[in-house]
């Protein structure tokens, strides 16, 4: 609780309390169009340098040109372009384009499970969420289960998985009604972790020929098996699910707490339901064809947020952007620092990540503020 | 516009904590709502902004039930100011002054022109107009108080429901919050910790003991010596202020002389 200084200034008068960790009161002025017209410069740039990068490069004015005339329906031009155009059009580009939305919509997913339990120290990851979701995705592809939904088969049971393992770490944190946050970061590790243990057990039982590469996969992430379906599906679905949450525009009224949002005419109780759905959802889609990657939905609202404050209808879309470009950056990382091996993805996030959540731990008051 | 409570019994256990009380609020008048911890005071304003449902009795503002109006409904008319707080998630004072617009909103939660204005409105009634680019958490308590203030004014309700709005907040501004809310002409209602704020910024006090209404009119008709004795275990004296002549109270501990005749109630009423 934040008493008021003895002594607090007159309003109006010079002199001020402390601001808090960000400095000034004020946001920077930097106008929020040209912030969106930056970023998504600076992602669609990335890209196409992404594409280019790897053990045969290739120049951003190749890029662009194999992907214009793959886009205007012209096919692979000239003599001797084909190799460059395979590179590009078949390996890198549906990488990069699974890249921006996963990323994006672990970005999503972090900022609105922040919400849903008030607490800016929780995301996908370390709330289990993720590990739900590659439990639940391998606990299908590792019995007959996966002939049973044909295509939608493996996202779907990701999100059953991510579902789960959220209600199951609410559950274990929630009690006398009241929701520690302290408890809810406690038991989302503790369940993240049986459920990683899971996971790795169902694959190594399945005794496939590339166990290894599998669980490595399902824990720690990777984008190399992006392919032009699963991008496209996954792109799509995170769009949709990103359009939906700031359709619904409650995030900004739950992050007040019940009474508050109550009072401001939302059911809070149904509102969290629904963004903890979407969130899930959001989860589910990602794992399914990326495995876990950890820490971009804790670093990258963060980051939103500094850039452009809580209120959700900027931070969404900023944090997408955010999400997607460091997620291109990471996986170009990840596949050429050890080339021609592929590091997961996950140790890059991680690295990133982790000391990022350490700071944001120590500056939060996790052991004393317990939500209501 | 007017709030008749009427039969209100209500409670989070079985035991109810306010059990069939009865109270109207004047149009256009603040209210403190004042009594020992524990006698019901957050209880019954939850009633009011629907919180808590009672099990028992009637809300009517104006001619409509509260409790049978929809959710939404409500919000546009009633705005609640509870007490100080505030998570992680750091808004501007507009932002969260603007957010008292979305029950007024459309599905897809754009704020129109009358939006703004009442933004503008609330911020300007609450003299936070200068603060609206500045993070709430940069703020200081009072001024945090006024734009949450602000921010159930922008709702544009007929009536404003205060839940122990002074905690936290030093003297000055205890007064100030107090004294806005009692200018604006709105039927407020406000749970109050201190007395004497009670009897020298309200228009009326309603004295909340053991669940019920033990006595509600002016600040002098209600904290009548008896009355602070028998309720808040008190001596005190209502005496107007020697400046501006509103109505101040001067409270004492009991005395407990030898022979003197114990206050009934003593043990359970716990001054704070």
């Amino acid at each position: 609780m934040t008493a008021a200084a003895p002594g607090a200034p007159a309003s109006g008068a010079p002199a001020r309390p402390p601001d808090g960790p960000g400095g000034t009161g004020r946001r920077p002025a930097v106008p929020l169009p040209v912030l969106f017209a930056g970023l998504a410069l600076l992602l669609a740039g990335s890209a196409v340098v992404a594409v280019g990068v790897g053990p045969v490069g290739i120049g951003p004015g190749t890029v662009l040109r194999i992907l214009a005339d793959r886009l205007s329906g012209a096919g692979p031009a000239g003599p001797g372009a084909g190799y460059a155009d395979y590179i590009v059009w078949e390996l890198r580009a549906p990488r990069v384009v699974q890249g921006v939305s996963v990323g994006a919509g672990l970005a999503v997913a972090g900022v609105v499970v922040q919400a849903v339990v008030r607490n800016p120290v929780a995301d996908p990851h370390v709330l289990g969420l993720s590990s739900g979701a590659a439990a639940g995705a391998v606990a299908v592809t590792t019995t007959a289960g996966s002939a049973l939904l044909g295509a939608v088969t493996l996202p779907a049971a990701a999100f059953a998985g991510a579902l789960a393992a959220g209600i199951g770490v609410h559950a274990v944190s929630r009690t006398a009604g009241t929701l520690s946050r302290t408890r809810l970061i406690l038991a989302g590790i503790a369940v993240g972790q049986l459920l990683g243990g899971t996971t790795s057990f169902l694959v190594l039982r399945a005794e496939s020929a590339d166990a290894q590469q599998q669980v490595l996969f399902w824990l720690l992430g990777s984008l190399a098996g992006a392919r032009w379906d699963l991008a496209l599906t996954c792109a799509a679905a995170v769009t949709a699910l990103t359009a939906a949450v700031l359709a619904a525009g409650r995030l900004n009224l739950l992050v007040l707490g019940d009474e508050a949002a109550s009072a401001l005419g939302l059911d809070p109780g149904r509102a969290r339901a629904a963004a903890f759905t979407a969130a899930a959802l959001l989860t589910g889609t990602v794992v399914a064809v990326s495995g876990t990657i950890g820490f971009v939905g804790l670093v990258v609202p963060h980051l939103a947020r500094l850039l452009v404050g809580a209120e959700h209808r900027r931070a969404v879309p900023v944090a997408a952007l955010l999400g997607a470009l460091l997620l291109v950056w990471a996986d170009t990382a990840a596949r050429t620092a050890l080339a021609p091996a592929e590091l997961p993805i996950g140790i890059l996030t991680a690295a990133v990540g982790v000391p990022f959540f350490v700071a944001a731990l120590r500056r939060s008051n996790l052991v004393g503020g317990d939500a209501p | 516009m007017r709030l008749r409570i009427r039969g209100v019994t209500a409670g989070w256990t079985a035991v109810p904590a306010v059990e069939g009380v009865d109270l109207d609020l004047a149009p256009g008048t603040l209210t403190a709502l004042v009594g020992p911890n524990g006698s019901g005071k957050s209880t019954l304003l939850k009633t009011v902004y629907r919180v808590l449902r009672p099990t028992a009795g009637r809300l009517l503002l104006g001619e409509d039930d509260l409790w049978r109006l929809p959710h939404r409904e409500v919000a546009r008319r009633v705005g609640v100011l509870g007490q100080d707080q505030h998570g992680g998630f750091d808004f501007t004072a507009e932002e969260a002054v603007a957010l008292g617009r979305s029950p007024h909103l459309g599905p897809l939660g754009r704020l129109g022109r009358t939006d703004r204005e009442a933004v503008a409105e609330a911020l300007e009634a609450t003299g936070c107009a200068h603060l609206a680019g500045r993070r709430i958490a940069a703020l200081s308590g009072g001024e945090r108080q006024r734009v949450l203030l602000a921010r159930a004014l922008a709702q544009r309700p007929r009536l404003l429901v205060l839940d122990e709005p002074t905690n936290h907040l030093d003297p000055r501004h205890q007064f100030e919050v107090l004294d806005l809310v009692r200018g604006l002409g709105i039927t407020a209602v406000a749970a109050l910790h201190s007395l004497d704020l009670a009897a020298y910024c309200a228009d009326g006090v309603a004295v909340l003991h053991r669940g019920g209404i033990a006595g509600h009119g002016a600040p002098a008709e209600v904290l009548t010596a008896e009355r602070l004795r028998e309720v808040f275990a008190l001596e005190g004296d209502v005496v107007p202020d020697p400046v501006d002549g509103r109505p101040r109270l001067l409270t004492r501990p009991l005395r407990t002389r030898p022979g003197a005749r114990r206050a009934p109630h003593r043990e359970e009423a716990r001054p704070s």
